[in-house]
């Protein structure tokens, strides 16, 4: 079930009521619903695959409840492991079995041996990639002792299903939602307000910037080749604002809702446009990720201690890990490389903890050192979603080297550019925002909370009729296909 | 919570009475831009036709006005083709009961109206042209059509729900009001020159090789086996006929009540059950329009009779014809309204 569809509109009121009115008489009652809505959520989309995350979720309980009986580490590692292949094991199946068969193949006929090995058609199970490292990350938490392993099997059943942010994130962790499910819910009026205007700014981010920013960008993506140069920088443009406004949008909608039940989800997304280097840039896009290759992956290959060689090797494999996790396509690997180059010199410099907090903080605007190391941050950040927006490496070369031409100081030419113009300006509009809200959770957290009530529904209302009267053609989710 | 939910419903009514005024002050058709844009084309050179044509794609691009009123000459038919892609049962049977409602007696004397099965709304049921037609008034006759269909249980539960969304779809969408949208739809639509008609290869210039529209071509013209099945359903007619009696009733009063209409404004309105449908829906048109006089019916699917409309010569893709075959269809379904028209009581030629 999209966010942005009637579907929802209508889910969302009913389970709310459900929740609050009838399943109050219990926080059992109310697990319970959480599991049902979830499951009817997820079944909307495609039913059969809900059969995976049920395994997944029983596997991943009785593992943590055995692990806290089993005291013999080699058991306890075998728990731990019986965990991890499961999880990975469904995503590397439906995610990446036609990807590693189709190079295995290449490179055997590379070297002069044909073998013979067809693809099969595999549909990606919507948000696989995220449920399964939020269920890893409980089993590994109670491996390492960090959590209590849960006995409520519905909720845990919740925790691993729960609709807000079950297809695209926030990946929440064990420690910060499960614990949410034990304790009692009182509705609160402020929360639940908060909830609805994270959910109008979501909405507002991902119908009117990013739907209408994807249609340029696959337009100028789709016809690289015929295009010049600035009109590509400008494609690259619009797709960076595409995928931002589309995946913090998703994120925003799904910590508002998850407000409405009484839950907190943990920011995804702090304002990563306006940052001052790409280790700041890495600290605020896709949070939830970053946080969890950091602490599964990062730290216990050893982090930024140890030898240099050591550091720029962590660097690559989590760099690489987080592109491969995006998509089996070489260029999410390139456009993790690409990433892991643009970080190197800042760890070796030990210059990665240089912009901890946020830009301009407490000023209104920022100073000229800032603006330039944003836009070279952001122009760093252009040319690897490139990388991650092209069909092959071949397509992501060729943009680029379209973009490196003479055609580059020439003014954008390709149908529709007079209309492009206005998405431009509502990008501009949007940053506007964006940077007075920056030192909250989202944009409009603040914004209008001392105005008087006519002004703030005003507002509010321009962004309800921006959704409806400017909003792009509805386009899936992109990160419901990672 | 009450406060909460009562300021919600206070903050939702501007909008909620935005959705109703919409709805109030939008045409009927809006929500079909390249309706909208036949009909003020017809509105401006109205004395040039007397006769319309509406229906799905089988109409739009399988009825050439100018070969239908070249063949009909001697009965001073000037026709133009209403038809847009994808408009069916019901969309199609509102945008005529529209027309007809708007209509002057004697502005028209005669229609043609596509037979169809209710379309079975899925994806598109909560798109701007899966919902504008679908007033309380339709979506009243589609649930009690798919409560007397013949569908299994899972479909009638099915398409209950979606004709519910796209009901509830059509209240809150604002479609073709938001401008950039609606230049977007503009320019996907092509000039619609020939009183109505475009053969898809003329398109299909337009569109280029990339377009879906290629594709589905190419992938017929790589397999034309899968024709071989609509031939199989057109050959099935005494089995269709052998269940005369077996009509959903809803869709027979629907009908009914539009030719009630059609004679009221002077118009005489044809059934017409095209060729190269599937099984199942000549089993449920074929014993519906057995209940219609055989002069109010304009037949053209049955095999060997029509067998050059399964034909790959004259194929564009699966269901479609390409040019030759339209000016072929065109001409033969003039003759038939030729006999249909000789046949008719009081019956007066140009």
């Amino acid at each position: 079930m999209l966010f942005n569809s009637i579907d929802f509109a209508i889910f969302l009121p009913v389970v709310f009521l459900l929740y609050w009115f009838v399943a109050n008489r219990s926080l059992a009652w109310q697990n319970a619903l959480v599991v049902l809505a979830s499951y009817v959520f997820y079944g909307w989309w495609n039913w059969r695959f809900l059969s995976l995350i049920v395994f997944s979720t029983l596997v991943d309980f009785v593992v943590g409840r055995r692990l806290a009986k089993e005291k013999n580490p080699f058991r306890r590692k075998a728990l731990l492991w019986t965990s991890v292949v499961v999880n990975l094991g469904f995503l590397g199946f439906f995610k990446y079995y036609n990807f590693f068969l189709e190079n295995f193949v290449q490179a055997f006929s590379f070297f002069g041996r044909d073998i013979n090995a067809s693809s099969l058609n595999i549909i990606l199970p919507v948000g696989i990639s995220f449920y399964t490292f939020q269920t890893l990350s409980y089993t590994i938490d109670v491996y390492r002792n960090k959590l209590q392993p849960t006995q409520d099997f519905v909720a845990f059943a919740a925790f691993v299903s729960f609709f807000p942010q079950l297809v695209a994130g926030p990946i929440e962790r064990a420690s910060n939602l499960l614990p949410q499910f034990y304790r009692e819910r009182q509705f609160s009026y402020t929360q639940a307000v908060d909830g609805l205007r994270q959910i109008l700014w979501g909405l507002f981010k991902k119908v009117v910037i990013a739907d209408n920013c994807a249609e340029f960008a696959n337009y100028i993506f789709n016809n690289s080749a015929d295009l010049n140069g600035s009109t590509l920088v400008l494609g690259a443009v619009f797709f960076a604002f595409q995928i931002y406004g589309d995946f913090s949008g998703y994120s925003d909608i799904a910590i508002g809702t998850a407000g409405l039940f009484g839950f907190q989800l943990k920011q995804n997304f702090a304002f990563p446009y306006f940052s001052r280097d790409i280790a700041e840039f890495w600290r605020r896009w896709h949070i939830s990720l970053s946080t969890w290759f950091r602490d599964y992956l990062y730290i216990p290959l050893g982090g930024s201690r140890g030898s240099v060689g050591n550091k720029v090797r962590n660097t690559f494999i989590i760099f690489v890990v987080s592109g491969f996790w995006h998509g089996a396509n070489w260029t999410f690997i390139f456009w993790g490389l690409l990433n892991a180059i643009y970080f190197l010199p800042l760890l070796l410099i030990n210059r990665n903890r240089s912009h901890l907090g946020v830009v301009a903080k407490g000023r209104r605007l920022p100073s000229g050192q800032e603006v330039a190391l944003m836009l070279f941050t952001f122009s760093l950040t252009l040319l690897a979603w490139v990388f991650f927006r092209a069909e092959n490496i071949g397509h992501a070369l060729s943009y680029i080297g379209g973009i490196f031409s003479a055609s580059l100081f020439s003014i954008p030419a390709y149908t529709g550019v007079g209309r492009s113009m206005f998405i431009v300006l509502l990008i501009v509009l949007f940053l506007g925002i964006e940077w007075l809200g920056r030192e909250e959770e989202y944009a409009i957290a603040k914004i209008g909370l001392n105005w008087n009530s006519t002004y703030r529904y005003t507002f509010y209302y321009i962004l309800i009729l921006s959704i409806i009267l400017l909003g792009g053609d509805e386009q899936v989710f992109i990160y419901f296909q990672f | 919570m009450s406060k909460f939910l009562r300021k919600l419903l206070l903050f939702t009514l501007p909008v909620i009475v935005l959705a109703i005024i919409k709805k109030a002050v939008t045409p009927y058709y809006f929500g079909d831009d390249l309706h909208a844009q036949k009909l003020a084309f017809f509105q401006q050179n109205q004395g040039l036709y007397n006769t319309v044509l509406f229906g799905s794609s089988r109409v739009y691009r399988h009825i050439n006005p100018a070969v239908f009123d070249a063949t009909l000459s001697e009965y001073g038919v000037g026709a133009f083709n209403f038809a847009t892609p994808s408009t069916m049962n019901p969309e199609s049977y509102y945008l005529y009961e529209k027309f007809l409602e708007e209509l002057k007696p004697g502005q028209i004397r005669y229609a043609v109206l596509e037979a169809h099965v209710l379309i079975k709304l899925s994806q598109n049921a909560t798109t701007t042209k899966g919902s504008y037609w679908n007033t309380l008034k339709n979506l009243s006759y589609s649930l009690q059509y798919l409560h007397a269909s013949s569908f299994s249980a899972s479909e009638k539960w099915y398409s209950t729900a979606n004709y519910l969304r796209s009901f509830l779809y059509g209240l809150v969408d604002f479609g073709m009001l938001n401008p950039q949208r609606r230049a977007r739809h503009r320019e996907q639509q092509l000039p619609h020159h020939q009183a109505g008609y475009l053969a898809l290869e003329d398109e299909l210039q337009q569109l280029g090789a990339a377009s879906m529209r290629s594709q589905r071509r190419a992938k017929f013209q790589n397999d034309t086996s899968r024709l071989a099945t609509r031939i199989g359903a057109a050959k099935n007619q005494e089995a269709y006929e052998q269940k005369r009696g077996q009509y959903n009733a809803i869709h027979l009063d629907r009908l009914q009540r539009l030719l009630l209409l059609s004679e009221a404004k002077g118009v005489e309105l044809f059934f017409l059950l095209p060729p190269r449908l599937k099984e199942a829906d000549y089993e449920e048109l074929v014993p519906l329009l057995m209940e219609f006089p055989p002069e109010r019916v304009l037949s053209m699917y049955e095999y060997p009779e029509n067998a050059l409309f399964y034909s790959t010569v004259y194929s564009f893709d699966i269901g479609h014809f390409n040019k030759q075959g339209a000016d072929l269809f065109t001409r033969k379904l003039a003759e038939l309204m030729i006999e249909r028209l000789k046949n008719s009581p009081n019956r007066t030629r140009k």
